[in-house]
Order: structure tokens, then C-alpha cells, then sequence
């Protein structure tokens, strides 16, 4: 896990909060104040873990631009990053606003528990 | 009048030319970009056609949003994380291949080589002779094919005594040094003895020209026959000592190869010993000349009047010795080259060793966190200040002294801050490859473990 990582989660989890949900790639980039080709070495590897997903808007709403990418995290990946940015970067501005996975009330306190298996 | 005249027409004419030059890159960078870009997507993405498909669109888009001024570092950063995350890539994965270190040091070395030995102490001159930026150019984009010297070490040799050859009577007081003796260590390494000793005859042609260089830079006859020949000794010894080099390391190979499993640790352990071997070797090589052409290129014929040369040239050499073992303990290497360096600079005038600090530089950026790559990056400030200080010992007068001084230190903080990145492109792009590759253990939880 590298500081890359946690601030594209960081964005991500600021922009699903403000129901804006999803963002195109370059604005994660500015967002996350890194460089293009770190941020999307990060966006691979989130969406390969199945973190987030994306998609091609329909058409750019700016006249003669091409259409762009916007990622956006799944629920798997929502609940996933606040764990991890709690766990890793408690002082931060970004507090976890979701207690648990929606539909399973118990996959906090389990996963948690096997987390510190783990450990 | 006729003279101001024809300067206000060459002043008009500079003005035009440079001003088409400007637009036309103007207009070209784009088209650069746009190509640099796609070039590193395929290259960051060939295990991943769709995403490699998604990426190019999306990328070049955006490229295509930005200004133009900046389309081209954009691209080119993206292309050389491309460049590292497939060396990095190849290394994991076991190839055959050296250390993926070694690409970016072969660079960084020339480099350093290239301007000792061609210009060192003409960097200031660039304004008055800008043919030597091509010069510099061309010594750079040499190396690039040296890159696929495993794949193909004939041809890579091909390519190095052509473009060797060609460039004595291209380039006036310069010809690159370096190409021929690392594609003959690849040769020696991965051919057939036969064609291994051919090459090896074929290189004397290329160094003999560099050699006589001599002829070039030397008005007086004795001079020039006194350098010819010291030049000549000295190339051949590096050329044979590389084809010794390469013949050790395929021995070593095969020797593995014809082991049987259950004896697979002790093979490895042997494996290792010769990668250090070959590796002290090929930096010995480097710095050699590193150390000849930067000391006492020209004082070799003095060494009888000046024995004390010959301590110079060998504490060059045993200061190399420790940088066999900088993947392992980095920081105490570094250290070492620190100290090292900086006691060179009282004990030996005209001499201060430059290759151990950015290769030690690199190992420790490659092995460590940010923080402290960094604080070891500036702590080379010191080291790299001193080797550029030489400058007041060589030349007797402030106004001499000062420009030298400043164009080393130029030099220097560009050839250190390169190791220094590179060691840290590297380190990302292998994160990255061990991130897809191992299955995660130890102290990740198991959401984190997935990335």
C-alpha cells in the first residue's frame, strides 16, 4: 500500500461522499496532486482488485472534445478504502462516513476480525 | 557600412531561421507527443490489449486537452514509467537478462564518459560551437541499441563498430569508447568462442581509431605516437578484459544449466557469486575509463616521471570494489562511496572519482524509502561538490576557473539526480510487478491485500 494509493482512494471516497461518484482520470490526477502515470498505475491496480470500475461518458459535454473516462468505486471498494484509510491514515480529512457494506450488517466487525487474524 | 549591413542581414537571418524553427517544433510537438504516448501505452500494456486499447483513447485524449508546452513532458513521462515498469517487469520475471539496473547505469556511465572525453572542459564553449551538442547527441543515442544486447549481441555489436567507426571522421576530437567493449562482453557471453574471438578482432579497428585520436588533439610527433600508444594498450585492455569478461560469465551459466535440482540452492549461490563477479567487472571496465579520461587520459606516458599516477589509477579502482555488494547493504555502500570520494580530493590532485557516488546513489533510491533516498541525495551535494572544485586545481587563473567550475557542477547535479530517479522509477515500477504478481502475506489486510 503506497501514498499513491491512499490519495487516489482519498479522492475517490471525497467524490463518492459528495455524490458526485465518479471522476475522469485527469481530474483524479489533479486531485490527488500526483503524477499521470502514477495515478493510473494506482487506477489499474483498484480496478483489477475490483475496487472501482469505469466508463466512457456517452459524449463530452465541451463541443469537439473527445469523450473521456470516469472511474468511480464499487460498493465492495467504498467500504474496502474507508477501512483502509482509517487504518492507515487516521488523521487525515477524510473520515468514513459508512459504518458497514450495505446488506451485511456483520462484515465490518468480520472482516475486521480477520483482519487482525491476519496480522 | 558593409559591415553593419551584413550584420543587420545575418541578424535578420538568424531571426527568420530560428523563428521557423520555433514554430515548426511548435507545430510538431503534438505529433510528438501524441506518438510518445501511444508508444508507451503499447509498451506499459502488452500482457493487456483491452486495456491497452482503453488507455490509448483516454490518454490521448487528454493529451489533447492540454497545452502545448506541456503535452511533451506529459508524454514523456508516461513513456519512461512505461520503460521502467517493463524493465522492472523483465527482471522479475526471471529473464536472462542482467540486472535491469544495469540499462539505466550503462547511460548514465557514458554519459559521464562521453563528456570527459570528449568535452568536459568544452561544456562552456556550446555557445561558440554548438556542433558539439550533436556530438554529445550522438554518444547518446548510440547506447540506445546497446539495450537489446542479449537478444542480439551480434547485431548490437554491428551497430556499435559501425556507428563507432563512423563517428571518427563525424566527430573531431571524440569518438565513443564505451558501445564496443559492452557488445563484446555480450557477444563473448552468449555466442560461440569462434565468433566470440572474431569480434574481438573486429573491435581493434574501432578502438585503433580511437587511439588515433591522439593525432588529432597533438601537434608535436612524439606527443602524438606517446598518447597513440598508451590509448591503443589501454583500449585493447578493456576490449580483451570484456571478452574475458563474457566468456567467464557463459561458462558460469553453463555450468549452472548442467547442475541437477535437488542441488538447485548451491547452484544459485554459485549463479550469484558470478553475477557479482561480472558485475564488478563491467563496473571496473566503466570506471576505468571513467577514471583515465577524467585524471590522466593524457598523463599516461608520464607515469615515469609521476609513479604516484599509478596510486591514483588504483585507488580509483579499489574504490569500486564495495559497489559489488550496494543491493544488499545500500546505505552502507553509500556511506563508504561518500567517505571514499571526499578523502580523494585531499589525498589526489587533478583526480576526484565521480562514478561510485550516483551509482551508490541509485541503489539506495532503488532499495528506499523516498526520505531517505533523498537525504542521501543531498548529501552527495558534497562529494559531487568537491569532484566539480577540481576545476580551480587544473586551471591556474579565477576567470579560468570559474566557468569549468560551474559547468561540472551542472553536469554532475544532473548525472546524480538522474541515478536518483532512475533508482526510484525503478523501485515504483517493481512495486508495481510485485503488487500483480506475489500472493500478499504478512501485515496487509485482507482488503488491502487484494491491490
Amino acid at each position: 500500500v503506497t501514498n499513491p494509493l491512499l490519495d487516489v482512494l482519498e479522492v475517490l471516497l471525497e467524490a463518492f461522499d459528495n455524490d458526485r461518484q465518479e471522476l475522469h482520470g485527469w481530474a483524479i490526477k489533479e486531485d490527488a496532486a500526483r503524477s499521470g502515470p502514477t495515478v493510473y498505475g494506482v487506477l489499474d491496480r483498484l480496478e483489477d482488485a475490483g475496487w472501482i470500475t469505469s466508463r466512457w461518458e456517452d459524449h463530452n459535454s465541451q463541443p469537439n472534445k473527445p469523450r473521456r473516462r470516469f472511474y468511480r468505486l464499487t460498493p465492495t471498494g467504498v467500504v474496502s478504502a474507508a477501512r483502509l484509510l482509517t487504518a492507515r491514515r487516521p488523521d487525515t480529512r477524510y473520515r468514513p462516513q459508512r459504518p458497514t457494506e450495505p446488506g451485511l450488517p456483520f462484515s465490518g466487525w468480520l472482516s475486521s476480525l480477520f483482519a487482525g487474524g491476519a496480522r | 557600412v558593409n559591415i553593419h549591413l551584413g550584420q543587420v542581414l545575418l541578424t535578420a537571418v538568424v531571426t527568420a531561421v530560428v523563428g521557423l524553427l520555433m514554430t515548426e517544433s511548435y507545430q510538431t510537438t503534438p505529433w510528438l507527443a501524441d506518438k510518445l504516448m501511444r508508444w508507451s501505452v503499447r509498451l506499459r500494456y502488452t500482457d493487456n490489449p483491452e486495456r491497452a486499447t482503453i488507455r490509448e483513447e483516454e490518454l490521448i485524449s487528454i493529451l489533447g486537452d492540454l497545452p502545448t508546452l506541456f503535452k511533451l513532458p506529459t508524454a514523456g513521462g508516461f513513456f519512461l514509467r512505461a520503460l521502467a515498469y517493463r524493465l522492472a517487469n523483465r527482471r522479475n520475471h526471471g529473464s536472462h537478462s542482467r540486472p535491469t539496473g544495469d540499462v539505466l547505469l550503462l547511460p548514465t556511465l557514458y554519459l559521464i564518459n562521453c563528456a570527459a572525453y570528449s568535452s568536459w572542459s568544452q561544456l562552456g564553449e556550446v555557445g561558440t560551437k554548438p556542433w558539439l551538442l550533436l556530438v554529445w547527441l550522438y554518444a547518446v543515442v548510440m547506447l540506445i541499441p546497446l539495450a537489446w544486447r542479449s537478444r542480439a549481441p551480434v547485431a548490437v555489436f554491428a551497430t556499435q563498430w559501425v556507428l563507432t567507426v563512423a563517428a571518427w571522421p563525424i566527430t573531431p576530437i571524440f569518438t565513443p569508447i564505451i558501445g564496443i567493449p559492452v557488445a563484446l562482453y555480450a557477444v563473448a557471453a552468449r555466442c560461440s568462442k569462434k565468433i566470440s574471438l572474431l569480434a574481438l578482432l573486429a573491435s581493434f579497428i574501432p578502438n585503433g581509431l580511437a587511439a588515433a585520436v591522439a593525432f588529432r588533439t597533438w601537434y608535436d610527433f612524439s606527443q602524438q605516437i606517446s598518447a597513440f600508444t598508451s590509448s591503443a594498450i589501454f583500449l585493447i585492455l578493456v576490449a580483451v578484459g570484456a571478452w574475458g569478461a563474457g566468456r567467464l560469465t557463459q561458462a558460469s551459466e553453463l555450468h549452472v544449466q548442467h547442475q541437477t535440482e535437488p542441488r538447485r540452492a548451491g547452484q544459485l549461490s554459485l549463479e550469484a557469486r558470478f553475477q557479482v563477479k561480472r558485475d564488478v567487472l563491467l563496473l571496473a571496465a566503466f570506471y576505468l575509463c571513467n577514471c583515465f579520461t577524467f585524471s590522466a587520459w593524457i598523463h599516461l606516458g608520464e607515469v615515469a616521471t609521476k609513479p604516484w599516477l599509478l596510486l591514483v589509477w588504483l585507488y580509483g579502482l579499489v574504490i569500486l570494489i564495495p559497489l559489488a555488494w550496494r543491493d544488499k547493504a545500500p546505505m552502507t555502500i553509500f556511506a563508504i562511496q561518500w567517505v571514499l570520494t571526499v578523502a580523494a580530493w585531499p589525498i589526489m590532485p587533478l583526480f576526484t572519482p565521480v562514478t561510485g557516488i550516483p551509482v551508490a546513489l541509485y541503489a539506495v533510491a532503488f532499495h528506499h524509502g523516498r526520505k531517505i533516498s533523498l537525504l542521501t541525495l543531498l548529501a552527495s551535494i558534497i562529494p559531487v561538490g568537491l569532484c566539480a572544485a577540481v576545476a580551480f586545481r587544473v586551471f591556474p587563473t579565477y576567470g579560468e576557473q570559474l566557468l569549468p567550475f560551474i559547468s561540472n557542477v551542472i553536469f554532475l547535479v544532473l548525472i546524480t539526480a538522474g541515478a536518483w530517479r532512475a533508482g526510484r522509477m525503478m523501485r515504483v515500477g517493481q512495486q508495481h510487478v510485485q503488487h500483480q504478481t506475489e500472493p500478499r502475506t504478512g501485515q496487509l489486510s485482507p482488503e488491502a491485500s487484494v491491490l
